[in-house]
């Protein structure tokens, strides 16, 4: 008998960039045009059968885009396995601000923690030329660290439960299922960094 | 006589006096105003202080503060329209990158304006009132000449400067296509109704608009929108037409005086201050250890934390955790609460909470959280209402 594991996956990203519209489509396969802001967070879940014996369930933490509210963010993502990362295709600034929240995450979270990058709004790509940020640059910054990354629409579901998907087997490979149920003290605490500067340097990795 | 006539004979008593007796009102509208009559929109200007006691003074009081918002209009919104004729375009110009230039203060502003713009179209979507056409669109902006930059324009225009900003830094193949592209603003949201007609989602734009230049080292926040939503609902829908011809400048100003009220909830800097959010949900738990020290226990053992659920409703009054007639309700209770800072919010919140006691005890974290954060709709408002007072007279904050 093997209870089902669960893990806390926190969605972030500007405000308007369709956060809320990716956790309602992936929660409940539903869509909205016109859903009103998100203030603090909303808290979401959804089972994901990963292969035929584990059961992994999400609880997904929406947080709201607008600055005034990041300093809230760490509670949600202090101690989640996972995140996804949200800019809109069609606006080139919220993608310097995914690259923040990357950054963010790593410092705060390290690496082990897993996070997806979702281009969403695909659908305009398409229907009209409304693109402002090519995929295949976003595609090497998401190789070079180390995040999942696919393009996305809430509207149409495009590729919504193949991102969560993918984050989901990752945490999965990463912690077995027996250990995910584990409150949270059960991962390692992250390692509390200096200061803002990104050089810091450990024994092991020497840069050039 | 039903209990709802004598209330609502008080309230017309009351209202129809040259000096109003605030402490009478206090106390009715705590129990509710009724919906009939504009009672409502009438009691929260008197409520927010917008309307003075002394109702002889009314008349002049509005003209003066409708003339002084029609002022503002010109001033936020009409002089600063850049137009190719005007002044300070002679002497500076959009590569002005000088602190004080007036084109940096511009494009600053027009963040705030996309910001605000997308937040209002998506206000109360279950509603169609605010995508409905007012009867009464702003005139000081309908009779300005051809040219003249208009809000609309403003974000079209925002819009596309911020596109071709974007652009230059893109492959080539992407920026020929978006130069071809005719409309670049995403117009499947709300549209726009034609020139010289607005819907109600617009007025409050414009509302929100001139508060954060008015208010420039608060601003716009997320949120906002939520609390001007009920405030300018209650008095676009007033039956006197009097007063709903002017909603606009009305609501303005009880916006105004609320935010002075609650403003810290929308600051970070206040976040630690004692009015700051943090402060108020400390004290919302406190009182809720009081109420229910089982639930307090509870929620402390699940790691309820309430971040999760009381910060959305402290922040917007529970403006999003109810249908609207409910949170306008609510907020005759509040209003006619306020001068203790929104003390009996907290009561509120803690009868939301006893309403919900069974179901929470025997729920995981995650159910709870879901719970709180959808609060079931089948129950009355009245209800909780109820509990609150009773809470209220049982405990001291």
């Amino acid at each position: 008998m093997s209870r089902p594991g669960h893990f806390k996956m926190v969605l972030l990203g500007e405000s308007a960039v369709g956060k809320s519209s990716l956790a309602l489509r992936f929660a409940k396969g539903q869509y909205q045009d016109h859903a009103e802001s998100t203030i603090g967070a909303a808290f979401l879940t959804h089972t994901l059968q990963i292969d035929a014996d584990t059961t992994l369930k999400v609880e997904l933490w929406d947080t709201a885009g607008q600055e005034r509210y990041h300093s809230l963010a760490p509670m949600y993502y202090r101690g989640a396995q996972a995140a996804l990362v949200v800019y809109d295709i069609t606006n080139a600034d919220s993608l310097s601000q995914a690259k923040k929240w990357v950054k963010e995450l790593r410092t705060a979270n390290g690496i082990d923690m897993i996070i997806g990058l979702a281009g969403n709004k695909a659908d305009l790509a398409t229907t009209v030329n409304k693109r402002k940020v090519d995929a295949r640059e976003v595609a090497e910054y998401a190789d070079d660290n180390q995040l999942i990354f696919m393009e996305t629409s809430a509207k149409r579901g495009d590729n919504v439960s193949e991102i969560f998907m993918n984050v989901a087997r990752q945490v999965a490979m990463k912690q077995p299922t027996n250990t995910l149920n584990k409150p949270q003290g059960a991962f390692p605490p992250t390692k509390p960094k200096p200061k803002g500067n990104s050089s810091c340097c450990s024994s092991s990795d020497s840069k050039s | 006589m039903t209990l709802y006539q004598k209330t609502f004979d008080q309230f017309e008593a009351i209202l129809k006096c040259d000096m109003i007796d605030i402490k009478k009102l206090k106390a009715l509208a705590f129990n509710g105003c009724p919906d009939e009559n504009g009672i409502r929109s009438l009691t929260w200007k008197i409520l927010l202080s917008y309307l003075m006691l002394d109702r002889t003074k009314w008349a002049l009081h509005l003209s003066k503060q409708r003339e002084l918002y029609r002022g503002y209009i010109r001033e936020t919104i009409i002089k600063p329209g850049l137009t190719p004729s005007s002044e300070s375009a002679v002497v500076d110009h959009p590569l002005n990158s000088a602190p004080d230039s007036s084109w940096a203060a511009y494009f600053k502003e027009n963040e705030v304006l996309l910001q605000i713009d997308k937040d209002v179209r998506r206000l109360c979507p279950d509603l169609s009132f605010f995508q409905r056409e007012t009867d009464y669109p702003c005139s000081e902006i309908l009779n300005q000449e051809a040219g003249f930059e208009s809000l609309r324009k403003r974000i079209e225009s925002t819009s596309l400067k911020v596109e071709n900003r974007v652009n230059s830094r893109l492959d080539l193949q992407y920026q020929k296509k978006a130069n071809h592209s005719k409309t670049t603003y995403d117009m499947n949201e709300y549209q726009w109704l034609p020139d010289g007609h607005e819907a109600h989602w617009e007025v409050v734009e414009r509302i929100l608009f001139i508060f954060s230049k008015l208010n420039s080292g608060q601003s716009y926040v997320q949120g906002m929108n939520e609390i001007i939503g009920p405030i300018y609902y209650t008095f676009a829908t007033d039956p006197n037409l009097e007063w709903r011809e002017h909603a606009e400048a009305d609501a303005f100003y009880c916006f105004t005086n609320l935010m002075i009220h609650i403003r810290d909830n929308f600051m970070k800097i206040y976040d630690h201050s004692e009015f700051g959010i943090l402060v108020r949900m400390q004290r919302f738990l406190m009182l809720l250890k009081k109420t229910d020290a089982n639930i307090h226990y509870l929620f402390e053992k699940q790691k309820l934390k309430p971040e999760f659920y009381a910060f959305r409703w402290l922040t917007l009054l529970l403006s999003q955790e109810f249908r609207l007639p409910d949170v306008v309700r609510i907020w005759d209770s509040l209003f006619a609460d306020q001068e203790r800072n929104f003390e009996f919010l907290l009561y509120v919140c803690c009868g939301m909470i006893a309403l919900q006691k069974d179901r929470l005890l025997n729920g995981s974290e995650s159910q709870n959280i879901k719970l709180l954060q959808n609060y079931p709709q089948d129950i009355d408002v009245y209800q909780i209402l109820e509990k609150a007072v009773e809470l209220k007279r049982l405990y001291v904050l």
